[in-house]
């Protein structure tokens, strides 16, 4: 009867604490480090916002114990400009002190991200848990992925070649020359 | 024969108990959508703002990781508990020069030697701000963190990853690497010489350049 009672007893305790343990190991894992050292001109500065919202869906069972809503505002820095590591040509003439420089594709890059922690809003149910702040992440994390997938139609790429011309263009005038063409793909300019 | 029977009543309480505990645990675990598919996802449209020039030539990237956290004593029915929390957080410092800064006599050229001065180099990201946090992870987390602690965190985070490539010796790192960029740069344009901050730099190039 005492084993039977310990058993019970037991069982539950175990299945709770089995619950959602982390693992040390997978800690140390992921923490790693990297030097990038691709030279980047920036020319525009940029930020983007989305808002993601998260409910249960309608058909979801889960609805009946309460709803469980949360809107996470997610905010990202971007930064415009052209890789000069990859810059395509650069032919210069002493003589009569011409240069022609064609700039390669630019690129935009997410700088940093940061969650709006205090424009959080949530409406969770008696009978349901709070979101907790690895959820929030993840919810987060989509609102990143949207903003990296609507970069490419953000008008940016090319305000930020024209300015890189325009800056390459500067700097070659201060060095002397004077017949100076800066080109980028399918934007010619000659400032 | 009755201690005996107090005795199975009170084991049987503790167990009834017991059940109640892990029932009540596994029924919100159910209706919690981290455990279970039924979420429905929808985004705002993403709005685009404060689009501004810049004149940032980043030498240098460094990505990290840095791990935070902190501890709290959250006062409950059963007592005084400890509630913690650690954070990761994917960070990355960009350091270089910002062009703005440079003032009108930075670049002097003189037949085929070009004189450079250059500023220390610095850190670019806008606001100090280095973390993603969208993509932070939160592997230990107890209690309830309200959006102040977690702003705390943050920017314990961000001045971790300051810190660290401070440590690492990064901005002597990137203070070598921008000369060896503009070095580079400045014989592509054509300079036989470059002397930067009063130090010759010959071109390693042995063809004629074309002034």
């Amino acid at each position: 009867m005492r084993s039977r009672v310990a058993i019970l007893l037991l069982f539950p305790l175990l299945l709770a604490a089995s619950c959602g343990k982390p693992d040390p190991d997978k800690i140390k894992a992921d923490i790693i480090g990297e030097v990038n050292r691709t030279p980047m001109l920036y020319t525009v500065v940029a930020s983007a916002q989305v808002i993601v919202t998260e409910q249960d869906a309608p058909d979801s069972y889960k609805r009946y114990f309460g709803s469980r809503v949360v809107l996470v505002p997610v905010k990202a820095t971007l930064k415009a400009g052209v890789d000069l590591s990859r810059i395509e040509k650069v032919s210069w003439n002493a003589d009569d002190k011409s240069i022609h420089i064609l700039l390669p594709p630019p690129t935009i890059d997410i700088e940093s991200t940061v969650i709006d922690n205090d424009r959080v809003v949530s409406d969770v149910g008696p009978f349901r848990f709070d979101f907790t702040a690895e959820e929030i992440a993840s919810i987060a994390s989509r609102g990143r992925k949207e903003i990296e997938k609507l970069i490419p139609q953000m008008d940016l790429a090319r305000p930020a070649s024209e300015r890189a011309a325009q800056i390459l263009a500067d700097l070659c005038e201060k060095l002397g020359y004077t017949n100076i063409k800066v080109d980028y793909p399918n934007n010619p300019v000659t400032p | 024969m009755k201690t005996k029977t107090l005795k199975q009543i009170i084991m049987a309480v503790f167990a009834a108990a017991a059940l109640a505990a892990a029932g009540w645990w596994f029924f919100r675990s159910c209706v919690s959508p981290m455990k279970n598919g039924g979420r429905e996802t929808s985004f705002s449209a993403v709005t685009l703002s404060r689009l501004s020039p810049t004149r940032q030539l980043r030498v240098m990237s460094i990505y990290k990781e840095v791990v935070v956290g902190r501890t709290k004593t959250e006062n409950t029915l059963l007592g005084p508990m400890e509630r913690k929390i650690y954070a990761i957080y994917p960070a990355q410092l960009n350091i270089g020069y910002d062009l703005s800064e440079f003032g009108d006599d930075w670049i002097r050229a003189s037949h085929d030697t070009v004189y450079v001065s250059l500023p220390p180099v610095k850190v670019l990201n806008e606001g100090g701000q280095f973390v993603d946090e969208a993509r932070r992870r939160v592997p230990i987390e107890s209690g309830s963190w309200t959006a102040g602690e977690m702003n705390e965190l943050r920017t314990r985070a961000n001045q971790e990853m300051l810190l660290q490539c401070a440590e690492d010796g990064c901005f002597s790192e990137a203070t070598a690497q921008g000369r060896a960029l503009i070095e580079s740069l400045l014989h592509s344009l054509g300079y036989r010489n470059v002397v930067i901050d009063g130090v010759t730099l010959p071109s390693p190039r042995t063809s004629t350049p074309g002034r």
